[in-house]
């Protein structure tokens, strides 16, 4: 197993004594390795110190109270942890009334009834993919980063990056192809 | 003719967070119908969760979990409660079936929908049903469109969406699409800013 693979382990077990246990210790090494982490992601994603710091706080919080939602046959922790963080800021930017129909909360609750990959799939997946990422050439592994961490759309990044529009797009194509081909899932 | 935008950019767009409300709920719906998108978007998401854990972590202001807890212990119980969204409205879907069955006579009944965040993305929605056999005009797309087939067929040319499937069209696509054998319900947002921003 590697070095990813065994820390993701350990973070999922965390999650899982704050969810049955509400164990302090557990949320605090939780809280040590993601916040910095989250905080980092959401100033790439343009938010000031103060923004970032506090909609940290809040996606910490979260982790506290929806611990018992994690699953680890959906998705690792730093995977479940990025999409609340990812969710809390889009609700930052869109604190309008809502309304009443919201299939999306419907569209999950299916969703959990079938995961994606079986247990231990999804752990060698990660550790693969982890693999994969790192074997990325360092340009294409760079505007994969951007256009996920940093909220730039791909002509931002072409002109952050002095590319063709093209080139941005290619290159994202490409290291997603190689990833799945890493992984075997093919290219299609 | 197939839109330049394919199915893989969208759950690319949706796993970063890229897409706005309405598309974002579109994509669910679709992965919830869809078990082949749902595991490539595993893995999309899978590859943010690894991102993440490569950044450079960002010094805290308020390193100690223990006054975050505190917060939470002081106003417990509201916070996540608040925090929940509204159940929905029971009976819409009920009502919407049946502002399209008395419709029903006709071939093709488009009925409008209000998606929160619609207007201001430049997104407008409309249920479609078409009755068995039915064609939808030739016509093209002033911008992206994205149709989710919830019930019954739509074949386009040599191509056919069933349920859950999802039809990408954008402004190079020109086709008057058809409804199987058994008819088809699809919902379809017709974006008319580009949303992926590119």
């Amino acid at each position: 197993m590697s070095a990813t693979g065994d820390l993701a382990d350990r973070l999922a077990e965390d999650l899982r004594a704050v969810a049955e246990r509400r164990d302090r210790r557990a949320f605090a090494r939780l809280f040590a390795h993601f916040a910095p982490r989250v905080k980092a992601y959401l100033r790439r994603l343009g938010l000031d110190d103060q923004q970032a710091e506090e909609l940290t706080q809040e996606v910490m919080l979260t982790v506290w109270e929806r611990a018992h939602q994690f699953d680890p046959q959906r998705a690792s922790p730093a995977t479940w942890i990025f999409t609340i963080a990812r969710h809390k800021r889009i609700d930052a930017f869109r604190r309008a009334p809502r309304a009443e129909f919201r299939p999306e909360e419907e569209a999950r609750e299916i969703a959990r009834e079938e995961p994606a990959y079986a247990e231990r799939e999804i752990a060698l997946l990660r550790d693969k993919l982890a693999q994969a990422i790192d074997a990325l050439p360092p340009e294409q592994a760079e505007v994969l980063r951007i256009y996920y961490l940093e909220g730039k759309s791909h002509s931002e990044i072409a002109d952050a990056l002095g590319l063709p529009l093209g080139t941005v797009k290619s290159r994202i194509r490409l290291a997603l192809e190689k990833l799945r081909e890493r992984l075997g899932e093919g290219a299609a | 003719m197939s839109a330049a935008v394919e199915l893989d950019d969208l759950l690319l767009a949706h796993a970063a967070g890229r897409l706005p409300p309405p598309l974002a709920l579109l994509m669910e719906a679709h992965l919830a119908l869809s078990p082949g998108s749902r595991r490539r978007f595993a893995l999309l998401l899978e590859v943010g969760g690894l991102l993440l854990e490569r950044l450079e972590p960002a010094p805290l202001r308020q390193a100690d979990p223990e006054a975050l807890l505190a917060r939470a212990d002081g106003d417990k119980g509201a916070g996540t409660a608040a925090d929940d969204p509204p159940p929905h409205a029971p009976g819409w879907w009920e009502e919407a079936r049946a502002v399209l069955t008395r419709l029903g006579g006709a071939p093709v009944v488009q009925l409008p929908l209000a998606l929160p965040g619609g207007p201001r993305a430049g997104i407008c929605a409309h249920l479609a049903r078409l009755a068995a056999g039915a064609a939808l005009p030739p016509h093209g797309h002033p911008g992206l469109e994205l149709t989710l087939v919830l019930e019954g067929e739509l074949h386009d040319g040599a191509r056919r969406f069933a349920r859950g499937a999802l039809m990408v069209c954008d402004e190079t696509t020109v086709h008057a699409p058809r409804a199987g054998p058994a008819g088809c319900l699809a919902l379809a947002l017709l974006c008319c800013r580009w949303p992926l921003a590119a």
